[in-house]
């Protein structure tokens, strides 16, 4: 009884696995697209799928004067290496993908990269932010910035600033060691030269790190910390010990509105690089209601969603112009002239990051104005 | 067909891991948690060494050695605790080395993980695609079940499942009960070592997160499911679980409900086996006359 079943049941997948493979009709273009579905990391995906669904809707209303229409065929990544892997394979021998969004996890990028790389399948990223997807692969793109960006647009302000000496005061995290490394090689390839601190997340007092630092009498000051409450009391402790800017800001430091406010006068004048988002533009606003009654509920990482969104309309104007195949698109994508969506005008470097990921902003009276 | 040999190098993956910690949890009975801690010292072990310049021979044998050692090291600390004690024991160095992994900045890269790990190179063959690399893993699976099947039924295995059933019964018989379970944790830590480096290898990306406690419910699934002290148990988990499982992928149901549904059923067949045959499927196989009855017992 127990061998009929076995037997049952493998006859019943295999039907099932030929009954899937096919093909729909030849004015239909699939994309393969690759997020994290289940595991902790999957309120990522989940907005990742529900903002790369509207581009979806929108494209095919645009799209359908010439009858085309755009699919996604979906796979889980669960935000780690191993279910990233095996979902781009099958996605790339299964499915025939050509082109994939995703995955979003840099975990998920950089194990599929191998993968989607051997097969010349073009691989486009809207929230990977780890510096090693940069060479991850010549056929991965991302529309998402490497955290290392702002470390660089930041030395190269500094520098064109005049400043030689910067003394650095940065927690021991991936994102913030992302930007520290970024700005202090930029940084001393210019002739510059940075002192670095460094404190545990779970530290809370700084001011042996400020003082030391302090003695050095610097030209400016990064300030690197990983959340918004550890830039809070840094912000504190340096005030107290009489530490006088100019100051340079992380992102996470530099643009949250509470410590824009609450530390308005002593914050006066510094600079902070990161992507900024216009929640005031038409385009953001009109994706924020559609996105309301479509879900019934705010996007809850609208960075994220609008990369999503302008990810899969770059992905369908690239299939649109040259069909669904990854090295076209490739060769589509640097030769690209610039993209301009909901996160702001996307365009590439030579690695496949975005080369507009982040700009220098000026802090005057609370409020960051682009530079 | 890469996505065949993709499946299948991860089953060859996942037989090693199961059938190497069947060995101390099936047929010593010793409730020990930290599999996956072993899997991944050894997988970051092998990157590392790689990533510095050693051949993958060396790294590879380090990536058993290292793991072995440490669980010997555990075991004289531990292995004398019962049942839960050691099982929580276990778990919390389980815990303590995925602390390291994501902590030790200068040599793990912390939560940045280890992107483009090189694929193995062995006598100036590289196997860099899918179907060579699955037939590397499937050749080194082999070989290694073929040793741990021979230990299992030479008279130190023997000694295991007696010191399993009956460990008094095991001391008067004069034996080192000690020493024996000491051998075969290491062993288990040896094979599950082996399996993190050719896991390494195979997906070419590690971070600390491919080696936490739910990556242990699954080798747990697999090897409960398949028959704990049973050396056919790993081989059927195994299959059920990728067989029957993965064609779940090409269900027409929207992957958003599929990841789910697996942890479901997951789940569901493991509280299932627990429940009506904790011999799991290798005991239902073999002891007709035994159905029902577990073998190991804590």
């Amino acid at each position: 009884m127990f061998r009929k079943s076995l037997f049952t049941a493998v006859t019943l997948s295999s039907v099932l696995l030929a009954s899937c493979g096919g093909t729909g009709s030849a004015k239909t273009i699939t994309l393969g697209a690759l997020g994290p579905l289940t595991g902790d990391a999957s309120s990522y995906g989940i907005d990742m799928q529900n903002a790369a669904s509207l581009a979806v809707k929108d494209i095919n209303a645009a799209w359908a004067a010439e009858g085309m229409t755009l699919e996604l065929q979906w796979e889980n990544g669960a935000c780690n290496g191993k279910d990233g892997a095996t979902a781009a394979q099958k996605l790339v021998d299964v499915d025939g993908a050509q082109v994939i969004l995703g995955g979003f996890c840099s975990s998920e990028t950089l194990a599929a990269a191998p993968i989607t790389e051997a097969a010349k399948v073009l691989l486009f990223s809207p929230g990977s932010s780890s510096p090693d997807v940069t060479n991850a692969g010549d056929y991965v793109y991302r529309d998402w910035p490497s955290d290392s960006y702002q470390g660089t647009k930041l030395a190269e302000f500094a520098n064109e600033n005049g400043w030689k000496t910067v003394a650095m005061v940065s927690e021991e995290t991936d994102y913030a060691k992302g930007i520290a490394g970024a700005f202090t090689a930029r940084f001393q390839e210019l002739g510059g030269t940075v002192t670095e601190e460094k404190y545990l997340s779970e530290d809370t007092d700084f001011k042996t790190q400020i003082t030391k630092l302090n003695a050095g009498a610097p030209d400016a000051w990064f300030v690197n910390p990983q959340t918004p409450v550890k830039a809070d009391v840094l912000f504190k402790q340096m005030q107290d010990l009489g530490i006088e800017g100019p100051f340079l800001l992380n992102d996470v430091a530099g643009t949250s509105n509470d410590l824009l406010t609450n530390y308005k006068d002593y914050l006066e004048g510094s600079y902070t690089a990161t992507l900024y988002i216009d929640e005031e533009s038409e385009g953001v606003k009109a994706f924020k209601a559609n996105y309301e009654a479509t879900y019934g509920s705010q996007p809850n990482y609208l960075g994220y969603d609008l990369t999503t969104y302008d990810a899969v309309w770059i992905l369908a104007n690239a299939v649109l112009e040259v069909g669904n195949n990854g090295e076209a698109v490739k060769a589509y994508l640097d030769s690209f002239t610039g993209y301009d969506g909901l996160a702001g005008h996307t365009d590439f470097d030579a690695n496949g990051d975005p080369l507009a990921g982040h700009s220098v902003y000026k802090i005057v009276s609370g409020a960051i104005v682009k530079q | 067909m890469n996505y065949f040999y993709h499946l299948a190098t991860l089953m060859c993956l996942y037989l090693l891991l199961a059938q190497s910690m069947n060995m101390y949890l099936g047929f010593t009975g010793i409730l020990a948690l930290c599999h996956i801690a072993f899997y991944g010292i050894g997988a970051y072990a092998s990157a590392l060494l790689v990533m510095h310049g050693a051949p993958f021979e060396l790294a590879f044998l380090a990536a058993g050695i290292l793991p072995a050692l440490l669980s010997i090291l555990l075991g004289l600390t531990s292995i004398r605790l019962k049942a839960d004690y050691l099982g929580i024991a276990t778990l919390g160095f389980a815990q303590i080395v995925s602390s390291i992994l994501q902590n030790w900045d200068s040599l793990t890269r912390g939560a940045l993980g280890l992107a483009g790990i090189p694929k193995p190179e062995i006598f100036g063959v590289t196997f860099a695609d899918k179907a060579s690399f699955f037939y590397l893993t499937a050749g080194i699976t082999a070989v290694l079940m073929f040793v741990m099947y021979r230990i299992l039924k030479s008279p130190f295995g023997r000694v295991l499942e007696t010191i399993r059933d009956d460990e008094v019964a095991a001391m008067s018989l004069g034996k080192n009960t000690v020493a024996y379970k000491l051998t075969a944790f290491g062993i288990g830590a040896l094979v599950a070592g082996f399996a993190g480096s050719l896991f390494a290898h195979f997906i070419t990306f590690i971070d600390p997160a491919s080696f936490v406690i739910n990556d242990l419910s699954l080798i747990l699934v697999i090897t409960v499911l398949g028959g704990l002290g049973t050396f056919r148990g790993p081989f059927l988990g195994v299959l059920a679980i990728m067989v029957f499982f993965e064609p779940l992928r090409f269900l027409p149901l929207p992957a958003e409900y599929l990841g789910p549904l697996r942890l479901w059923i997951y789940s569901l067949l493991f509280v299932l086996t627990l429940r009506f045959v904790p011999s799991g499927l290798g005991g239902l196989w073999k002891h007709r006359s035994r159905r029902g009855q577990q073998f190991t017992r804590y």
